[in-house]
């Protein structure tokens, strides 16, 4: 992991490389309304480069492609000056952040710099000189700042810009801390494999690119932060609500259309906390119906009937089986070595594993104008997606509340949400383009646990109860009270569709 | 007639004599984090409520017993109830304290726990953030004409969480170690903080560990917790290091957000003026 100091020496090296890079943009190729908005098409532009990118070279000619820059030069001009076109281009560094050992090009009289205080070297050497890896966090860190720097002409006293980031390399050593006696609470866990691209959107938007979703975390083995890309549990929890929630209407015999759209709202979205929804109207009975009828809702919950409800399933982020995660997927994973049943040490892991940006790349999406159409607005539309490869590992978990505290009912529905999901086994976004095909195993509660019971049970408690479930979800019935296989009596206390669009149609297709 | 709260005594007996600690001694406890947690910067991170939490789930929560013959799953039909459910109908003004295995100490009349607050790990080691929450009725398939994606009960949502990220936090208690050993590796005890059902605040695991230096209450002069202000006896905070705490009004007794006066007891255990530790993120320990 690259260390404070470096992250400081990649950022100031790259602003001076980036502003000298600017002098070689063929502004002609690159045309007025370009030329206009080019601040927030390179800030935009920096970290898809720096992700898309494998070294700082290559960042570089990501740049010269995008920005028509002749870094190379022209071939060469005699001439006499240094800010003409046809040298390779070069940057003005100040001497107190020079790079050790990166070669200088000679001063000629009359250069505009003094040569005293300011180095001028070749793009490619500065280049080469620069940390990828530090880079990668510098362009994070403030793609904008390095923009500014680069497209506005020197001013006296700019080098104070860098001086906080020299200052901050001054951090406390840092002891390498590792957990190692971990009272661990029981998850039920499996390993993704991403057969397809993975696409999990990132909270901005960098102009035309989507990001792979990432947050900064702490490596505790060298106290560095890391930009890791995750997969929130918010969202796989949405996408097993969704996936729940639809097999039951099928299991039931329903649309989503058929059942008052409230309903339909705290079954697929958790409901929205209207007035009202407060302690002050707890409805006991009517919570604790409801987990007894629908088992899924026991999992998930959310607030129905003004109730506001606590699943007994936390889903936890998925994380990506990289470098940075090392630390926390060795308690968890305890990786053997190839054909071994010995436990691979933790330098092992660690070494062995992949950094977390070498397992992204952008995925171009183009739609085509077509002109030819009538009705076409003639726009060509490119954007790229960051995703994950394919072959990329997570490892993701849930825990349900406890299994002392779950009926086995909900286990059950929990069994059969897995099956479900393992015979989607699409997650993420655009599916729809291919994205997001993964393969597992069962999820596993690991060692001397019991694992989640079949499905059977679930099934059959849906079936034999399909009336009851399906008239509270329809709203109908109000208050006549059913019998409910393994709950008792249940008194349908619904008050029916309060908002707005269609009423229940009753019989389903 | 019966109350609520003569409902709620056979379990809350049971937990008394099972959860109240034996044995105290200082302990350390590092709460290895798998993702960040929710925190807003000012009002610290405290396990208490975590521990109370499961607990409830525990005695209040249905018996199992031996799980029966068809295994952990064999006998249970009945949907359990979460330990939320057993306070929902909970009457206004009562206050239930919930025994966890961490001894208090009584100031200003006020029952405090042996508990320090979750202190993240040190300089560099940790960085604030955001997590988007984001939520979306899937309004194309509620078979309704109209939606309101900006207002309404179809609102979509987009909501930010202020986040810290940490490997662990270190929490200081004098307790019971193997009453927390057992709670520790509860599911209950699986996520801290705000929307831990979502992936937030996931607990890898605790490592239980001597705390030589006993840091509960008070570490060099600092408070390690939220105290009652008092100007008399060890607590006087007049002694404490400066720079290191504020006064403010706040909760003294978890589960901190529930504001009434007066506990099952008849103790104090609302909020009042007290003095609550400053958590300096990016900087040094010791920085002032």
């Amino acid at each position: 992991m690259p260390t404070t100091s470096q992250i400081a020496n990649a950022e100031v090296c790259f602003s001076y490389l980036l502003r000298g890079l600017k002098h070689r943009i063929d502004w002609d190729k690159l045309g007025a309304e370009r030329r206009r908005a080019l601040p927030t098409e390179l800030a935009d532009f920096l970290i898809p480069a720096a992700i898309a990118a494998r070294s700082t070279v290559e960042m570089v000619k990501l740049l010269c492609q995008r920005f028509e820059i002749r870094a190379a030069g022209e071939g060469w001009e005699e001439d006499d000056g240094y800010a003409r076109r046809g040298r390779p281009a070069y940057a003005l560094v100040p001497r107190q952040f020079m790079p050790p050992g990166v070669v200088e090009l000679e001063a000629e009289a009359g250069a505009p710099w003094n040569p005293k205080e300011t180095a001028c070297v070749r793009w490619d050497h500065l280049a080469k000189s620069i940390d990828f890896a530090a880079l990668r966090l510098a362009v994070y860190q403030n793609p904008q700042l390095l923009t500014t720097f680069a497209l506005n002409p020197p001013v006296e006293g700019e080098e104070a810009v860098f001086s906080p980031w020299i200052e901050s390399a001054m951090a406390p050593a840092w002891t390498p801390t590792l957990p190692e006696r971990l009272l661990t609470p029981r998850a039920f866990r499996t390993v993704w494999t991403l057969v397809s691209n993975l696409a999990h959107g990132a909270d901005h938007k960098s102009g035309n690119v989507t990001m792979f979703r990432r947050e900064r975390r702490i490596d505790p083995t060298t106290g560095e932060q890391v930009l890791v890309p995750f997969m929130s549990g918010n969202a796989v929890r949405g996408l097993w609500r969704d996936m729940i929630f639809y097999r039951l209407l099928r299991l039931v015999g329903l649309r989503v259309e058929d059942i008052p759209p409230r309903i339909a709202h705290a079954l697929l979205a958790g409901g929205t906390i209207e007035a009202g929804a407060d302690s002050a109207s707890v409805d006991v009975a009517l919570r604790r119906r409801v987990r007894g009828l629908l088992p899924a809702w026991d999992l998930f919950a959310g607030v129905i009937e003004q109730q506001i409800m606590r699943g007994v399933l936390r889903v936890h982020d998925a994380q990506v089986v990289c470098r940075e995660n090392a630390w926390l997927l060795y308690p968890t994973l305890r990786p053997k070595r190839q054909g071994s049943a010995d436990v691979m040490s933790f330098e092992e892991f660690h070494a062995a594993l992949p950094v977390a940006d070498n397992l992204t790349q952008l995925r171009l999406l183009t739609r085509h104008a077509h002109r030819d159409l009538e009705d076409s607005d003639g726009i060509q539309m490119i954007t790229d997606t960051e995703v994950l490869l394919p072959g990329t590992t997570i490892l993701h978990s849930f825990q349900l509340l406890d299994p002392s505290n779950v009926s086995s009912l909900a286990a059950s529905c929990m069994s059969d949400l897995i099956l479900e999901f393992r015979d989607i086994a699409h997650t993420g976004a655009g599916n729809a383009r291919g994205y997001g095909q993964i393969a597992f195993d069962h999820y596993l509660p690991g060692e001397g646990h019991d694992a989640l019971p079949p499905t059977d049970e679930y099934l059959a408690y849906v079936r034999e109860n399909r009336d009851a479930i399906r008239a509270f979800l329809l709203g109908e019935k109000n208050g006549e009270v059913m019998k409910v296989d393994g709950v008792g009596e249940v008194k349908i206390t619904r008050s029916g569709a309060k908002g707005r669009g269609k009423k229940a149609t009753g019989e389903a297709t | 007639m019966t109350t609520w709260l003569d409902a709620q005594r056979p379990w809350l007996e049971r937990a008394r004599a099972r959860w109240t600690p034996r044995t105290v001694e200082p302990l350390h406890l590092r709460i290895w984090l798998a993702s960040p947690v929710a925190y807003d910067g000012r009002d610290p991170l405290t396990i208490e409520g975590a521990l109370q939490y499961v607990v409830v789930k525990r005695e209040a929560c249905r018996e199992t017993g031996d799980h029966g013959a068809g295994g952990l799953w064999g006998d249970l039909r009945q949907p359990g109830i979460t330990p939320d459910d057993v306070f929902a109908d909970c009457p206004r003004g009562y206050r239930v304290d919930v025994p966890t295995p961490i001894a208090d100490v009584t100031i200003a009349g006020r029952l405090i726990a042996c508990a320090s607050i979750g202190w993240p790990a040190p300089y560099p080691a940790h960085a604030e953030g955001i997590r988007w929450r984001r939520k979306r009725a899937d309004v194309d398939a509620y078979g309704i004409t109209k939606a309101n994606v900006s207002g309404g009960w179809t609102k979509a949502l987009n909501i930010p969480v202020q986040t810290l990220a940490t490997p662990w936090l270190d929490v200081y208690v004098r307790g019971d170690r193997m009453l927390l050993a057992e709670l520790v590796q509860d599911t209950a005890f699986g996520g801290l903080g705000r929307d831990s059902t979502r992936g937030l605040g996931t607990i890898l695991g605790v490592e239980i560990g001597s705390d030589h230096d006993d840091r509960s209450l008070l570490h060099r002069g600092a408070p390690q917790r939220v105290l009652p202000l008092v100007e008399d006896g060890p607590f006087d905070a007049r002694r404490f290091a400066p720079g290191t705490w504020e006064a403010r009004e706040a909760p003294t007794r978890a589960p901190y957000w529930v504001q009434t006066d007066i506990s099952e007891y008849r103790e104090p255990v609302g909020i009042t003026r007290c003095a609550a530790p400053i958590v300096r993120l990016g900087m040094p320990i010791g920085a002032p």
